[in-house]
């Protein structure tokens, strides 16, 4: 009678557990292959689960060149709606040089090329005199930079630099963006919060449910323990 | 006890967290690189041809298209940069006619890998050359653990040979 009652339990944990074993194996496999799948550089772009994950849209702060807007999302650079490869912080400035689009992001200098390419990226370790707060054209249309103690000029190739003794100048401040444009930059970044990466690792431990989701997978855990002790256990029965 | 803990945890924190380790300034290893009196900066760029071979070697495109460096005689200094696996090491490399003369890690930013900054790894690289496929002629070894960052040296040396070796045709 006991054999049969651990039998009946076996078979219908087991059935239980079934679900729970091939979730686990399939988003197993795929974290062991997570590199090779390249999981951590493709994007889900899913309403429902950035509800799922709370989600909500980073702000846009936006300055204005001649021609284009230069804006920022989260730890995105945008010239207009076209990410800039690369992480960046603290938009600072962003006016238009004889040589690119200049930029002050993480307190250093971007040049962009009007693609959106970045062609140069100078920082205190490669050429700048010091941090950089912001950046202005000179009545000349030379690149001004303001710097945490002084105002600097520099050549067209950024190569130079001196102390800044021109008349005051108006440095880039943010400004109201498009609307349209805003709502394309801010889709754009919510596209890029969630990774492949993030949904196989969170499904696998559960979390993609909150710590509910966490209890299940532990829960599920116990049950396969069990289903494979019952299971040496009945098999060492049968043989007696 | 407790402070036992403390002092284990606190210990472990520089393994757990990003810091960027200067070991040397840029600024600083190029006045080396010319015994206190470098030249000034030129600029270079990556455009048709050269973009390309530089893309085969690093198996994407540069993080921007324009590179400056220090040149003297025969001599060139480069300041390059490349990801091992999520930040940019930075790099000195001294090229000298058609052979490297110095290798330095300036900036390491990466978790782990930061051996590469030891001499016995970068002294590997002094004489090293550009062979057939833009490879180094010469074999460099390995460090267990620290394969990402070994491999991008060794990218940033043959970048800085390419480099070195277009410029000295331009000026032929």
């Amino acid at each position: 009678m006991r054999f049969q009652s651990l039998h009946f339990w076996h078979r219908y944990l087991g059935l239980t557990a079934a679900l729970f074993v091939i979730l686990l194996a399939l988003t197993g496999l795929l974290v062991q292959h997570a590199d090779q799948l390249e999981l951590d550089q493709h994007y889900l772009a899913n309403h429902l689960l950035n509800r799922i994950y709370g989600i909500e849209p980073d702000s846009v702060v936006s300055f204005a060149t001649v021609n284009d807007w230069v804006s920022q999302c989260g730890e995105t650079l945008y010239l207009e709606d076209r990410p800039v490869l690369g992480e960046y912080h603290d938009l600072q400035g962003a006016v238009e040089t004889m040589t690119g689009i200049a930029v002050a992001v993480d307190h250093a200098l971007l040049l962009l090329t009007p693609e959106g390419e970045v062609l140069d990226h100078l920082t205190t370790d490669n050429g700048l005199p010091e941090r950089i707060l912001g950046l202005a054209n000179s009545a000349d249309n030379s690149l001004v930079v303001r710097g945490l103690n002084t105002y600097w000029e520099t050549d067209d190739e950024l190569l130079h630099w001196a102390p800044y003794t021109g008349p005051h100048p108006v440095w880039a401040a943010p400004s109201k963006i498009p609307l349209d444009l805003h709502r394309n930059i801010q889709q754009h970044n919510l596209n890029q919060e969630i990774s492949w990466e993030r949904l196989v690792l969170d499904l696998h431990s559960g979390r993609l449910f909150g710590q509910y989701g966490v209890y299940l997978m532990d829960i599920s855990a116990i049950a396969m323990l069990l289903l494979a002790m019952s299971g040496v256990w009945l098999w060492l029965q049968r043989r007696v | 006890m407790k402070q036992f803990f403390l002092l284990i945890l606190f210990s472990t924190l520089p393994f757990s967290v990003y810091a960027d380790s200067v070991y040397l300034q840029p600024e600083e290893f190029i006045s080396q690189s010319f015994a206190g009196e470098p030249p000034s900066p030129s600029v270079m760029y990556l455009k048709g041809s050269l973009r390309t071979q530089i893309k085969s070697i690093l198996g994407h495109n540069y993080s921007k298209i324009r590179i400056r460096y220090w040149m003297k005689g025969e001599r060139s200094v480069w300041i390059l940069e490349e990801i091992g696996k999520e930040r940019p090491i930075t790099t000195g490399i001294v090229v000298n006619g058609e052979g490297i003369e110095r290798v330095k890690i300036l900036i390491f930013r990466e978790s782990r890998g930061w051996e590469v900054r030891h001499d016995f790894f970068t002294d590997q690289y002094t004489q090293a050359g550009l062979g057939s496929d833009h490879e180094l002629d010469t074999q460099i070894d390995n460090i267990t653990g620290a394969t990402l960052s070994v491999r991008a040296v060794n990218k940033l040396t043959r970048m800085a040979l390419l480099l070195h070796q277009h410029v000295a045709d331009s000026r032929a």
